[in-house]
């Protein structure tokens, strides 16, 4: 069985990130740039499918910069076997991205697709559902546990509920929550072999794909801050100042 | 506009999210519809008819739509949302999380 792997290059988690200026979205300038969470999750849980003797091989892949080459190799120390990276600088909504990951599946034929839940930069949770519906493929979403019997995949999903337990037949999609899986970490001597490991780049135009955005960002802003408290003496003034100023009580 | 809203329910009580969803399609336009995806005739329909703002409530009933699960569910929606709609609504809950959203008519 061959898996395939998305991951998207994003803002590292533990970056403070700043709106810019101009409202027109966040500061990516000298910014750290880290593999999505999520789609390490995905890479992991794919390479210990390969480990447990289910997968054959794994192919992470990537749409973006020729930056995300970068990301790819990180998959890549990880344990992935090989990559592709769709090139563009524009742009790319879920829906595109999922019409690009299509073309992959058809070019590369895998019986199992995994991607992260959801990029931490914009939050869509939409790529992995989009794709699923477009190849008429079973989805797994959320999922917390997956196992591998034969042809069949029991899935254990996170939902608001509880736990939901669901069979898929393969080909499938599945994409990842938190809990499935703990990343490992790349070691040098796999660090160093990533860097000969194939990687091979497609121009987007290539695939011939209608990637026009669907929507537009009108202005991204910075929460609003949180006020500090103030002390109060009496209770009298603590009521006063929840009639007056919270409008607690009324 | 036309706005369809898909009920979450259980089979036999209605999610409140449900209600949060109706106000949020009642704030962008008038004319709004729910869906209830059901199977076995489980009726929360019922319920539906006596919130505010709600024109019509359709029900789809199909065993295939008993545990909820997307692929049926998008079937379904889309079916309804090509023959009668131009946007649709559904929760931010379960649901969505693992439906696809191809509802959207072209």
């Amino acid at each position: 069985m061959k898996i395939l792997v998305s991951v998207k290059r994003v803002v590292d988690y533990n970056v403070k990130v700043r709106v810019k200026a101009d409202q027109s979205g966040v500061e990516l300038t000298n910014v750290k740039m880290a593999m999505n969470p999520f789609d390490e999750i995905a890479v992991e849980e794919a390479i210990r499918l390969k480990e447990k003797g289910h997968a054959t091989e794994v192919v992470a892949v990537s749409i973006g910069t020729a930056a995300s080459q970068e990301t790819l190799r990180s998959a890549l120390a990880l344990g992935a076997d090989r990559a592709i990276l769709v090139e563009t600088n524009e742009d790319i909504q879920p829906l595109a991205a999922a019409k690009i990951l299509k073309a992959l599946v058809e070019k590369e034929h895998p019986q199992l697709f995994i991607l992260g839940k959801q990029a931490i930069d914009d939050d869509c949770n939409q790529t992995g559902q989009m794709l699923a519906g477009l190849l008429r493929w079973p989805q797994g979403t959320f999922i917390s546990e997956v196992e591998v019997n034969g042809s069949t995949l029991t899935i254990t999903r996170e939902v608001d509920g509880g736990l939901e337990k669901i069979a898929a037949p393969l080909p499938a999609v599945i994409t990842t929550d938190l809990r499935l899986n703990v990343p490992r970490y790349p070691t040098l001597p796999n660090i160093m072999k990533a860097k000969q490991k194939p990687l091979e780049t497609l121009a987007l135009s290539s695939l011939h794909i209608d990637t026009k955005a669907r929507h537009t960002t009108l202005k991204v802003t910075e929460p609003p801050v949180r006020k500090g408290g103030i002390k109060v003496t009496s209770v009298d003034e603590l009521v006063e100042k929840l009639k007056t100023v919270a409008g607690a009580l009324s | 506009m036309k706005i369809l809203v898909v009920a979450e329910h259980d089979h036999r009580s209605l999610k409140a999210s449900t209600l949060n969803t109706i106000t949020a399609a009642k704030a962008l336009g008038t004319d709004v519809d729910v869906v209830v995806l059901s199977h076995a005739g489980a009726d929360v329909s019922h319920i539906l008819k006596n919130v505010d703002g709600v024109n019509n409530v359709l029900q789809m009933d199909h065993d295939s739509l008993s545990h909820m699960l997307a692929e049926p569910s998008a079937e379904a929606l889309l079916t309804c949302a090509k023959k009668l709609f131009t946007y649709s609504f559904s929760c931010n809950n379960i649901w969505q999380k693992h439906r696809p959203s191809p509802c959207r008519t072209p």
